[in-house]
Order: C-alpha cells, then structure tokens, then sequence
C-alpha cells in the first residue's frame, strides 16, 4: 500500500531525492578523480609522453570527438527534460518525452562511437596491454563508458514511462541531469586530459 | 529509487503537516525476510552475514596461528580434511592465503556489515525517529550487492591455483597477473568493488537519512551519539570508499587487460608505479580505521552514560572531537608507507598530523571517563563490553603514537607491533563495541533478552584473552619478529620467541573457544529468552519507545522531541516520574 502522495509529499521526496543525489554524484566524483589522479601520475612520472618507445595512438581525433558532441548532446536533451518536468510538475509532458528520447540517442552514440573506437584501434595493433598510454586511453574509455551505460539503464525506464504517458517527478529528471552532467564533465575530462593534451 | 514518506525532520519541522499512511507489511515469505526494505529486516541480514563471516575469519585465524606457534606439525582433527595434500600442514602458501583471507573478511565482510550495515540499519532510522531509511530499494540493493560481493569472495577460496594470497592490503607487485597468477585474485579485486559499491549505497542513505528524515525537534545536537557515529562514518564512506573503487579498477584492467598502471617499468618498457596503487588503497585505508571505529565509539559514548545513569560528560566537546577526528583522518595516510621513500617533508608532515589526531581521540576518551565519574554504574554485559572497549583502544591507541613517528616506524613496520597495534584498535575495539551492542539491541532486534552469565563469562574470557593475545604481539613485533612469516623458528634470531608465540596462540585459542559462549547465548536467547520488554535497560533514546520488536513502520506517530539523548539522574524527574530517566519524546511535567 502506497502513500498517496500530496505536493507537498512530492516536494519533501524530491528534496530528499536531492539530498541522496549530491552524496552519490559526490561518490562518484571521488571515484573518476582518483582514476584521474592515477593518469596525472603515471603521465608525470613518465620520462617523456608517450614514454619513450611508444607512440601516440593511431589519429582517432574524429571519434572522440564525435563522443564529446554526443556526450554534450545528451546533457543538452536531459536538462531539457528536466526544466519541461519542472514547469509539468509530475504531469506527463511530451517536451519531457522527446527531450528524453534525445538524450537517449546521444547516449546509444556515444557508447558505439566508444565501441567503434575501440575496434578501430585494436585494428590498428593497439591493444590495452600495448604500453603505458594505450592502458590510459583504454582504461578511461571503458570506466567512464561503464558510467554512461549506467545512465542510459536508469534513463530507460524513465522514457518508458513517460512515453507512456505517467508524469515524472521533477526530483527524479533532476537526479537524472546531474548524473548526466557529471559524466559528461568527467568525459570532457577524459577527453582533454588524454586526447588533448 | 523509492523514498520514504515522512515529514521533513529536525528542528523546526512542521507537525501540522498532514499524516501520511503507514505502510503496511508486506505478505509473504520473501517480500517480509528475503528482500525486505525494512531497516529492521535488512539490519538483521546485515547481521548475521556479518557473524557467519566473523566466525569464517576467527576460524582462518586459529588455522594460523597453530601454525606459528607448532610449524610444521598438522593441524588436529581438521587438518587433514583441509588441507590433504600437505598432510593436515598449513604450507607457507596455505598460510598466506590465510592470512589474506583472514583480514579481507574480518575487514570488509564481518566488522563492516555488523556494525555499519547491521546496527546502522537497524538503529538510525529508529533513533532519529524515522519510518525507514531515505531510500529503503537502495538500502535492498545495497544488502545483495553486499551478497553477491560474499558469494564471489567465498568462490575465490575455490578458484584454481589456491585461494587469493596477496594480503588484504592486495598490494602490487604481489597482486598482479604475475605475482598472483589465476582468478582468484581477480575474484578478490570484484568482491571488494562490490563491497565498496554496497558500501556507498549505504552511505548515501545513511547520510540523507539523518539529514532529511529526523524527528521534529531532533536537532543535530539531540542526536544520541551512536547516530553520530553512524553519520560520520558513512560521510568517510562515501568520500574514500570509491578511492579504493579506483584502485580495485585500475587493478582489474591491469590483470584483466593487462593494462600497466600498477606495473614498474624498465628501460626497455615504460610503465606504471606499484606505489601508486599504495596511495589509492591507503587513502582509502586510514579513514577505513575509522569507518570501523566511530560507531563503535559512538555506541560506547551512549552506552556508557546510560549505564553510568548520567548525561555523557562533554556531549558537544565529544561530538566536535569526533569531526575533528574524521577531517583528520583524510590526511595521515602516509604514515603506513613511511618505508616506501617518500620525500622526508611529506614524512614528517604526515608523523605531524597523525599524532594531532590523538588530541581529538585522548579528548573524547577523557569525556568517557567524565562520564564514568561519580557515575551510579550498571555493570550490564553491554555495559562491560563499553569499559573493556575503552581500556584496548587505550591501549591500542597509545601503541599508534609509536607507529607515527618515522624513526620508530622504520623499526617496528613489518613486524608484529604493527598486528598487535591494529588488533587491538580496529579489530578488538571494534569487535568489543560490537558485542556490546548486539548484547543491548538484541532484545529490541528480536524481542528477547540475552542471558547475563553467559554474556558476562564472555566478556571475562575474551577481554582478558583480547589482552594477551595481542598484547604480547607487541612484545613480538618489539623483538623483532616479522609479519607473515609462516614459520619464524626458521631464523635463529626468533626461535627464543617460540614460549612467547605459543602464549599468543594458546590465548587466541581460548578466545575463539569464547565466542562458542556468545553463540550459545544468541541462539539460546533467540527461542528460549525472557520475552523483552519495550525498554529493559531504563534508557530515553527514540529507539526505547518503541515496542521489542518494533513494529513494521517503526513509530505509530512521529514522536516530537524534546530533550538529548541522555536525560539521565536528574533529581527533578526522578520526584516528578518516579523514575531516573526522561524519553527523549517526553516534557518533564510543570
């Protein structure tokens, strides 16, 4: 038996939501940054980069690329969905659907354009165990792609239901967004610190 | 992600808000004990995986140490059943893996689940006087990751080429594909990633519990203690636990992948640095201490001054100490790699702080004894078991200040000071606090009394086993006796030590004998004790106002509160109630 769920009900449980949400991103956040940490010391370390005898992988520039436009495409669509959730307010709302399909499309990219690149380079002789920077692209690749998967299995339901016309909770798009952006920050990291620079 | 429907609690919540219904309690076998969202259920699932696992590791650890104190002899009765190929010898493999083994589950999968997944479930929601946890499907989801992480650990003692043995600390060069070849290590390296992952999931509704689900007038500081110590080290949790997460990925890559982060390189092929993987886990690994000893203090805390029949001396004094200690404990982490070269100013730096950190811990600790002063003592087997924490941590605490200072540590790191000092800080400590609230929740957990003689016998036997055995290791580690060695009668220097080893072992022996006492009496207890009445140890915490067991949705009414949790002695309520203590939901009459 569920409560029903006043708005005042729905506003305390988002707030709680919040709550839950910012520990957890914060979590998250320790995570990618102690995987960071461990490139910026392998890479300062290092006597050169590439360490000498290795070289930098095979020109790939247009697929992360390509990764990154999906990665900010998908933070584009779900904080669409969720000022439409805000102003519907648990209301099903057809802005909500479609910018939520959107931001399914950036993610279902992102993760082939990842995949992609990936066969691309072991095609190219380049595999994780290659030398010390193919273990850093291909070690960030996967952890940061393994969180954006994990952000499409939660969108996944959410679409459902509202494509089938059930209200989201504005709590909920708003967790949604914030995980989105995080993991969207950390690529832009990735990206910068492993392909940039 | 479900949340739980309540007011918004603390200070200053609106009780005019409209009451929400209760929940009703679910049918059927399953929904009710198997997966539950019930803090009260999955505490107890917390619990006895914990307890199945301390008896795993206590058994691991008696196999050791027959070993150290008889090598070469087989082990009586079970040696040849486990460990036939030898003839019933624990082999120097076997006796690494144990030791492993002994320390992953004792860490991760016995003290963690008791008192933070175990009494933390349990008791937070019903001291602050909430329905359930924030998020009770994740608070489920967080119970079976714990599981599968179980389930995967225990399949890695099988896993070809022998069961991990790369110490708990699983440290690189040792933990890699090529120092520990095989799956098991790989188990190793996924069941710690999961244990963290239910780790986490704790921490954020532990965290947003507290903040968020707080009975109105519960103020942060009307918090009993145990809460507080519950609520710090979740926020340890959520900080450092994914830091190890890292450090369990990064090494997975490395033996699955065979990527080279924890690999050094040479000057034909660049690599990684094992060191590396020493900062990951140890940054995780000091607050680790921590996670496990805060809410063992935090229950002492309460337990002292409930029995001590006053209010605890310096409550916000020992509330403030216990921040001070967890920022603190965020940055001593080098003082466990004193011997791996670091720069001596980053050396001294951390020798530095880590002392500073007993200036917190000695604090509180004279705050217990404020407490005790003068105190009308009850001395209930819970209440033994908070003295007998208060008195190993001492002990054990003051063998740290050795351990922090470089030039002492660069003599006594590796050797068996270092087992007898955090023995007895997070395992003794932490295992006492730990019996000292399971033997005063237990009839609030399941509604009826644990018998005194028997929980007072093994409260006698262990302290003074807990003692010896680790008391004299630090004799050991003193002389010079080095960690891990299978067989220290191998070298000349150490075959003098072998009374003072067997003296070790033969008080371990004992002490694993007195845990058949304990559980006896829980068992006992479980079907054949005294029905428990709703508070039988006289105390005014939220959690006491409730009926033993409580029911599914925990308070018929969000109780308001009114006073701290330790309302105790107080002359004016004892002439107006007839009794010494005031519930925290209670107005002393005008």
């Amino acid at each position: 038996m569920r409560a029903p769920q006043s708005v005042d009900g729905d506003a305390r449980a988002d707030a709680t939501l919040s709550v839950g949400m910012t520990v957890g991103l914060g979590a998250l956040g320790m995570t990618f940054a102690a995987v960071l940490l461990a490139y910026v010391v392998v890479r300062v370390q290092s006597l050169s980069w590439p360490p000498p005898g290795e070289s930098r992988p095979p020109p790939i520039w247009p697929w992360p690329l390509g990764a990154t436009l999906a990665a900010i495409s998908g933070s584009w669509a779900v904080e669409s969905a969720r000022r439409a959730g805000a102003r519907a307010a648990g209301v099903s709302s057809q802005k909500v659907t479609h910018a939520l399909t959107a931001a399914a499309v950036a993610g279902v990219s992102f993760i082939a354009i990842q995949i992609t690149t990936w066969v691309g380079l072991a095609r190219t002789g380049v595999r994780p165990d290659s030398g010390l920077v193919a273990s850093v692209v291909y070690a960030l690749m996967i952890f940061h792609a393994l969180h954006a998967l994990a952000g499409l299995v939660v969108l996944g339901p959410m679409l459902v239901r509202t494509a089938r016309g059930r209200g989201l909770s504005p709590g909920s798009l708003t967790a949604l967004s914030s995980f989105w952006h995080l993991v969207t920050i950390a690529w832009m990291m990735v990206f910068l610190g492993v392909f940039v620079a | 992600m479900t949340t739980a429907k309540q007011p918004a609690g603390g200070a200053g919540a609106d009780l005019s808000a409209p009451p929400t219904a209760l929940a009703a309690e679910p049918n059927g076998f399953l929904r009710r004990r198997v997966f539950s969202t019930d803090h009260k259920v999955i505490g107890r699932q917390f619990l006895w995986l914990g307890l199945v696992f301390l008896a795993v590791a206590g058994t691991l650890a008696m196999l050791m140490r027959w070993q150290v104190a008889h090598p070469g002899v087989p082990v009586p009765v079970v040696g040849a059943i486990l460990f036939p190929a030898t003839g019933g010898i624990v082999s120097p493999a076997t006796y690494t893996a144990l030791f492993t083994m002994h320390g992953t589950i004792m860490i991760f999968f016995a003290l963690t689940p008791i008192l933070i997944g175990g009494f933390g479930n349990f008791c937070v929601p019903l001291m602050i006087g909430a329905r359930d946890m924030a998020f009770p499907s994740l608070n489920l989801l967080s119970f079976w990751t714990m599981f599968a992480a179980t389930a995967v650990l225990t399949a890695s003692f099988f896993a070809p080429l022998g069961p991990p043995a790369a110490g708990w600390t699983s440290y690189p060069t040792l933990s890699t594909a090529v120092g520990s070849p095989g799956l098991a290590q790989t188990l190793w390296v996924v069941a710690i990633y999961f244990n963290g992952a239910s780790s986490v999931m704790g921490a954020v509704n532990y965290i947003t519990t507290v903040i968020r689900l707080r009975a109105p007038g519960m103020t942060y500081f009307r918090m009993p203690l145990t809460v507080w110590g519950f609520w710090l080290a979740a926020m340890l949790n959520g900080l450092f636990v994914p830091v190890l997460a890292a450090g369990a990925v990064l090494l997975f890559f490395d033996r699955v992948l065979g990527t080279r982060f924890f690999t050094a390189g040479s000057t034909i092929r660049a690599g990684g640095d094992p060191i590396l993987y020493q900062h990951l886990f140890w940054i995780f690994g000091h607050p680790e201490v921590y996670i496990l000893i805060l809410p063992a203090w935090g229950i002492v805390s309460d337990l002292l001054s409930f029995f001590a029949r006053k209010p605890a001396y310096g409550y916000k004094v020992t509330v403030w100490s216990l921040i001070a200690i967890v920022i603190l404990s965020g940055v001593v982490y080098g003082h466990h790699m004193f011997v791996t070269g670091m720069s001596p100013m980053l050396g001294e730096s951390f020798m530095l702080l880590t002392m500073i950190i007993s200036v917190p811990a000695v604090t509180m600790g004279v705050g217990w004894l404020g407490t005790l002063w003068r105190g009308s003592l009850r001395l209930t087997t819970p209440m033994l078991f908070s003295l007998g924490l208060v008195f190993v941590f001492g002990l054990g605490g003051f063998t740290g200040l050795f351990l922090a200072d470089i030039l002492a540590d660069v003599y006594l790191h590796d050797t068996f000071f270092v087992v007898g000092h955090f023995h007895l800080t997070m395992s003794a400590a932490v295992l006492l606090g730990a019996f000292a609230a399971t033997y005063f929740w237990f009839p609030k957990m399941f509604g009826r009394m644990m018998h005194e003689g028997l929980g007072k016998l093994h409260f006698a036997l262990t302290l003074v086993t807990v003692i010896v055995t680790f008391g004299a290791q630090l004799l050991l580690g003193y002389a010079g006796m080095q960690r891990r060695l299978p067989d220290p009668s191998a070298y000349a220097f150490l075959r003098p030590l072998l009374p003072l080893n067997r003296l070790v072992s033969s008080a371990a022996f004992v002490m694993g004998g007195a845990q058949l006492l304990f559980v006896a009496n829980f068992f006992f207890s479980l079907f054949w004790g005294p029905r428990a009445p709703a508070n039988p140890w006289e105390v005014g915490t939220l959690d006491w106002t409730v009926p033993s067991p409580p029911p599914h949705h925990n308070f018929d009414e969000i109780p308001q509160v009114f006073v701290g949790p330790h309302e105790l002695g107080n002359p004016s309520v004892k002439e107006k109630l007839g009794r010494d203590y005031l519930l925290q939901s209670e107005k002393l009459p005008a």
